[in-house]
């Protein structure tokens, strides 16, 4: 899926790369647990009724990842367009309180 | 159903008395009912007879009726008129005008107490200041007319001419307050509110300007890279990325080329052009060879001189370095100015290059300055003419000086910290957290398809305003205002300089001579060499600061993107919330945040906390032994009832299993009870009645009466909780219903990591989290913890059933860890239940008796014997409020029969260290399939082979097998009676007598329940396009919620509160949904849109919901 703690450029564009480990897991951990939550309202309005209940029963996680990928269309790309607007609204915000 | 269709299932007798029932009553009315379908109805349609009514007693029915629905017509015009008042006023008040006039009206109140001060110290007469009073008062009436009259015209007029008119009224305001200035002064909420309007405005035209006037791409400029933003995302940030430079760029600049609008925003394209070398700006080209030291930007608030200082360390205009501006960004709200410092090739020699002119740079000694001889005589104390001390000099005072060393004068180069500022981000916080629930419901709102001008011109402002509030926010959290990282280092460089400043002064001490009161240095000297050593001072401190500046801006990033995400998770959670309606995202957002597995798949680098909150849905279905016994029972009766409810009969089947103590209820009782359902005549109410004989007699003089007592209560929570399982069953997987049930049983071992940091959402995993915890007292605190985590607004939405079975799961945790009397609870216990029954009360689930602060337990007590009886009745058309008794009734009952809580209540008083073991479960058959999710051939069952089962005492496996196969039968049976009559189509059954028609009403209502909490009923739904009719009744559902269409289709939940609820809501919809709704209430001859509403959503779930 999308594994920002690798993700070189994305975490150089929010600014963190270079922190040190402990506050760029903490900080990677704050964004994930974001990414998160918009994926699944995103997500979520894309279901029906019975794919959310045969996901909700998936048990294992690589079979939950296959059925995501098989059963919501373009979800790579939804997955980079959530990550993409935590990034801009980072730095948005940063650009207008750091500078 | 058609009106028609309900007149012919009544068959009304004729000429007795109908006839001039019908006349009195017709009232026919033409409906179009937007299916193309022209309709008659009347109000002995809406109003079906009763069995076995007369014409008199219907037509008094139908009277009372009308006179009551004319009192309530008018009280509801009456409160709608107080609400939109109320509303209007609000909204003026936080209008800019609405504003304006508080501004005017507290600058009044200021300059009075200014006055009266002023006359009680004798300063001014009375009368003067009556005058300026009077003035004053004139000028702040004028000031509100001008605000009121502003604010009518805004409503009333078109954005331009608003914006005109606005603009007329500012300027005249502006020249008001400048003729004001020498009686009141600038009064500086005024004088903020004007500058701020002014700098929105001012940024709003620079962003039209900017958008109209995009440079024109120059033939021949290369194309350097393109981007998107939407809404929210700022271009300028973007630019700055790809290009390095500040927008609107030198070397780079960039062109939209349109916008996206098939999205939720509009997304902007932007190309970046790169110019060519040639018209690139050029920059001042550097004095001779002078190095480029570096670059600052100050915009306004900051000054070049302080920024100039602080990287050269040289006071403006430098004498080493100077600076040179190189260019302003218009491109912001505020110009930036661009400038570099230069570093002189021979700054030694270099000529002064302040523009002013003025004195070579200070600290050089003008060579021909000097002490002068006195005439050749030798003056007491001085020096000769070099300076040097006169070895010959033997006056009495010597050449001795006293000087005063003074304090270090090195300062510090850190902020302070500002005690405005800090009250103004605590000022901002509040504003922010009142904001969230609005902006996530608009945002919730928005996320629809139907979305409504208003709620996007709404979602709009507060999206702005919030976002506006939040930068200021985290733009004074950068600044270290409540931040300790920056208060530690503002501390640690105060220490320095003190270290510093006393360095200073030791050295000056060396410098005296040791002795201040008798050196030969004059005091110009100890001054000069002060400031030589301050000097060198700061330059020490600015090293070292740089380090700590670096420190600093670590933590102002590392703290700016944790207070973001801080924010944005609230904003995120908030929105989840707001989406919390039983639509599919709600279910979604239960699956994937309640399960490890799934969530691990949607996050690779994964978060553990949020996966170990469990699920709560159906979390009653684990109650225990008691709770299965009869839930076993209910299950049968709700397998009557409806497809969802034989849900509930499996489960109660599944964990009957478990059951260890049936002495209640013999088979042959049980086996009675589902022969007379089984027989379609039966009544439900006649299973209530039953089981509260049943368990009336239960001993209550024993030690053990309380447990007695809660079995009462778990012979009709369970009941209804087992019914009701069939509505929510449906959201939870066999393999999580099992794994419920074992945990239930075999409480696993409490692990505090796995809790300590959660953020539970809402009222999931509560019960299992409670299991989890093994019920061992010694966690109570840590789950109460944990459950004060949650907000009881939303553990508790009755509208959602695993929320509140989740709560009455906790209910019966808690009664399992304290099984004696309320008042030997703990006293926190005591207090989150009476917490949890005021909840109740407010969301209507409970009498509000309930809660005048009685213990709980007697509170629960009295739910379950009060108030579930009636709420059994009510169930078809009030599930959410069974689902929340039955799971309290089966929690309790369910803890009652555990083992480790049968004790006395004298033992009862005193810490449980160590409770009794559960019994080994004896081996039992394999578990059977949950309906609707039998393994076919060749997989692996759902539930683990490993799994522990206990052989049922009285009723058999097989028993239960056949029963409920009969069961499944009649249900069949009843649905195929269903779909001959047509459902809706019978009139309204008595309690008391139920019919073949009564049954298939409240099949048809079940069903609507079902569909109404998400449950699948079956394929036989045909596909249909979405009318718009469908949006509107999206729209009002999720608006409205499960409960709010329970509430407006059910007749006896017309009261003053839910009145109130619907012109809340009415007040949300756009005119264009307004209008469509007024036609059926126009067309149903009634003037309240509550009835008409409430009408329209029966029709159209009905029609096509």
């Amino acid at each position: 899926m999308f594994d920002i703690e690798n993700n070189t450029e994305f975490l150089t564009a929010i600014g963190i790369n270079n922190a040190p480990e402990d506050v760029k897991a903490k900080l990677i951990a704050g964004i994930e647990n974001l990414a998160e939550k918009k994926l699944i309202t995103r997500i979520s309005d894309i279901v029906t009724d019975e794919q959310a209940e045969h996901f909700g029963s998936i048990t294992d996680e690589q079979e939950a990842a296959n059925w995501l990928n098989a059963n919501i269309p373009n979800f790579q790309d939804i997955v980079t367009e959530v990550l993409t607007e935590i990034k801009n609204d980072i730095l948005q915000h940063k650009a207008t309180v750091v500078g | 159903m058609s009106g028609e269709a309900v007149r012919t299932g009544q068959e009304q007798p004729q000429n007795n008395g109908w006839d001039s029932l019908t006349n009195e009553f017709a009232g026919e009315r033409n409906i179009n009912d937007k299916t193309g379908k022209d309709r008659t109805f009347s109000q002995m349609d809406l109003y079906p007879r009763m069995k076995g009514e007369t014409p008199e007693e219907y037509g008094a029915r139908l009277r009372y009726m009308n006179q009551e629905t004319a009192k309530y017509l008018e009280e509801e015009a009456r409160k709608e008129q107080e609400e939109l008042e109320r509303q209007r006023q609000l909204e003026y008040e936080r209008s800019e005008q609405g504003q304006q006039e508080a501004a005017a009206e507290s600058n009044y109140d200021r300059l009075e107490a200014k006055l009266e001060q002023a006359v009680s110290e004798g300063r001014m007469t009375r009368e003067h200041a009556n005058r300026l009073l009077e003035k004053q008062m004139d000028k702040a009436i004028d000031a509100i007319d001008a605000a009121r009259q502003d604010y009518s015209d805004r409503q009333t007029i078109g954005p331009e001419e608003d914006q005109i008119k606005y603009n007329e009224w500012l300027s005249k305001h502006d020249a008001e307050n400048l003729n004001n200035l020498e009686i009141t002064g600038r009064q500086d909420a005024e004088a903020e509110e004007r500058a701020r309007l002014e700098a929105e405005e001012r940024a709003r035209l620079e962003a039209e300007e900017n958008t109209q006037s995009q440079p024109e791409t120059t033939s021949g400029d290369k194309e350097f890279a393109k981007f998107q933003v939407a809404s929210g995302v700022s271009k300028e940030a973007e630019f700055k990325r790809l290009t390095g430079e500040d927008w609107p760029g030198e070397k780079y600049y960039a062109v939209t080329a349109g916008a996206d609008e098939g999205y939720d925003e509009p997304i902007e394209n932007w190309t970046i052009y790169e110019r060519p070398a040639s018209e690139i700006t050029q920059q001042p080209e550097a004095i001779s060879e002078d190095e480029v030291f570096g670059h600052f930007q100050v915009a306004s608030g900051v000054s070049k001189e302080a920024e100039f200082k602080r990287l050269t360390g040289e006071d403006w205009p430098g004498v080493e370095y100077y600076a040179t501006c190189y260019g302003v960004d218009e491109g912001y709200d505020e110009p930036i100015e661009n400038w570099t410092i230069y570093k002189r090739s021979n700054a030694n020699q270099a000529p002064n290059t302040d523009p002013d002119g003025g004195d070579k740079p200070d600290g050089e000694k003008d060579p021909s300055d000097g002490d002068k001889p006195n005439d050749g005589e030798k003056q007491p104390g001085s020096n000769t003419a070099d300076g040097e001390k006169d070895p010959d000099d033997k006056t009495p005072e010597g050449n001795k000086n006293k000087v005063d060393l003074g304090e270090g004068d090195l300062k510090n180069l850190e902020v302070t910290i500002d005690e405005d500022k800090t009250e103004r981000l605590k000022e901002i916080e509040d504003k922010l957290e009142a904001m969230l629930p609005e902006l996530a419901e608009l945002y919730a709102r928005n996320r629809r398809i139907f979305v409504g001008a208003k709620n996007r011109a709404d979602f709009i402002r507060v999206k702005g305003e919030y976002a506006k509030l939040l930068d200021e926010s985290l733009k004074l959290k950068a600044e270290g205002v409540h931040r300790a990282g920056q208060v530690e280092i503002s501390e640690k460089i105060q220490n320095r300089v003190d270290e510093l400043n006393q360095e200073i002064q030791a050295k000056l001490l060396e410098f005296v001579g040791g002795d201040p009161e008798n050196t030969e240095k004059t005091q110009e000297e100890v001054d000069a060499e002060k400031a030589r050593l301050t000097e060198e001072a700061e330059k020490t401190l600015r090293a070292e600061y740089g380090d700590m500046v670096k420190e600093l801006e670590a933590n102002v990033s590392a703290n700016f993107l944790s207070n973001y995400l801080d924010e944005a998770v609230k904003l995120e959670d908030a929105t989840i919330d707001a989406l919390d309606n039983g639509t599919i995202c709600r279910k979604f957002v239960n699956k994937v945040i309640n399960n490890k597995y799934l969530k691990g798949a949607l996050i690779a680098a994964g978060v553990a906390g949020l996966a170990a909150t469990g699920v709560g849905l159906g979390m009653g279905l684990a109650a225990g032994t008691m709770s299965v016994s009869l839930g076993y029972t209910a299950g049968g009766v709700a397998l009557g009832a409806g497809k969802g409810a034989m849900m509930g009969g499996l489960m109660s089947r599944q964990d009957s299993r478990n059951s260890t103590v049936r002495g209640f209820v013999s088979e042959e009782d049980i086996k009675k009870q589902l022969e007379g359902i089984n027989n379609q005549d039966a009544d439900t109410s006649n299973v209530t009645s039953w089981l509260l004989e049943q368990y009336s007699g239960a001993n209550t003089e024993d030690a053990s009466s309380n447990r007695r007592k809660t079995a009462v209560a778990a012979g009709i929570g369970a009941a209804l909780g087992g019914l009701v399982s069939g509505v929510h069953i449906d959201n939870v997987s066999t393999r999580e219903v099992t794994e419920r049930v074992q945990i239930g049983t075999e409480p696993t071992k409490y692990e505090p990591d796995l809790f300590d940091n959660v953020n539970i959402p809402k009222g999931h995993g509560m019960s299992t989290t409670f299991d989890q915890m093994g019920g061992d007292p010694s966690n109570l605190q840590k789950a109460l913890d944990i459950a004060h985590k949650i907000d009881p607004k939303y553990g508790m939405v009755p509208g959602s059933n695993g929320e509140t079975v989740g709560v009455g799961g906790q209910i019966g945790e808690f009664a399992h860890t304290y099984p004696g009397p309320i008042s030997e609870w703990p006293d926190v216990a005591q207090s989150y239940m009476t917490e949890v029954a005021e909840e109740w009360a407010r969301q209507g689930l409970i009498p509000s008796h309930m809660t005048g602060g009685e213990p709980i337990y007697d509170t629960v007590t009295r739910v379950v014997t009060e108030y579930v009886p009636n709420a059994f009745m009510n169930f078809l058309t009030r599930a959410t409020a069974t689902v929340g008794a039955g799971a309290i009734g089966g929690r309790i009952g369910g803890v009652g029969e555990r083992p480790r809580i049968t004790r006395s209540e004298t033992e009862a008083s005193e810490p449980i260290t160590n409770p009794e073991p559960i019994p080994e479960p004896t081996p039992g058959p394999a578990p059977e399939p949950i309906l609707g999710g039998a393994p076919t051939a060749g997989s692996t069952p759902e539930t683990p082979p490993s799994t522990p089962e206990a052989t049922p005492t009285n009723v058999t496996q097989e028993d239960i097998d056949s029963k409920l196969a009969e069961l499944e039968e009649a249900m069949k049976a009843a649905e195929a009676s269903t779909s001959e009559t047509g459902a809706g189509s019978t009139p309204e059954a008595t309690p008391t007598n139920v019919t073949q028609e009564d049954i298939d009403s409240k099949l048809a209502e079940l069903e609507e329940a079902m569909k109404a909490a998400g449950v699948e009923i079956g394929d036989e739904t045909p596909e249909r396009i979405p009318t718009l009719a469908d949006s509107i009744a999206e729209d009002f559902r999720d608006r409205a919620g499960e409960e709010g269409v329970a509430i407006m289709t059910s007749e006896e939940y017309i009261n003053e509160e839910n009145s109130a609820r619907i012109a809340r809501w009415w007040n949300t919809l756009d005119e264009d949904t307004k209008r469509e709704i007024s036609q059926f209430e126009m067309a149903l001859g009634t003037s309240g849109y509550g009835r008409a509403l409430r009408e329209w959503i029966r029709l159209n779930n009905q029609n096509s919901l």
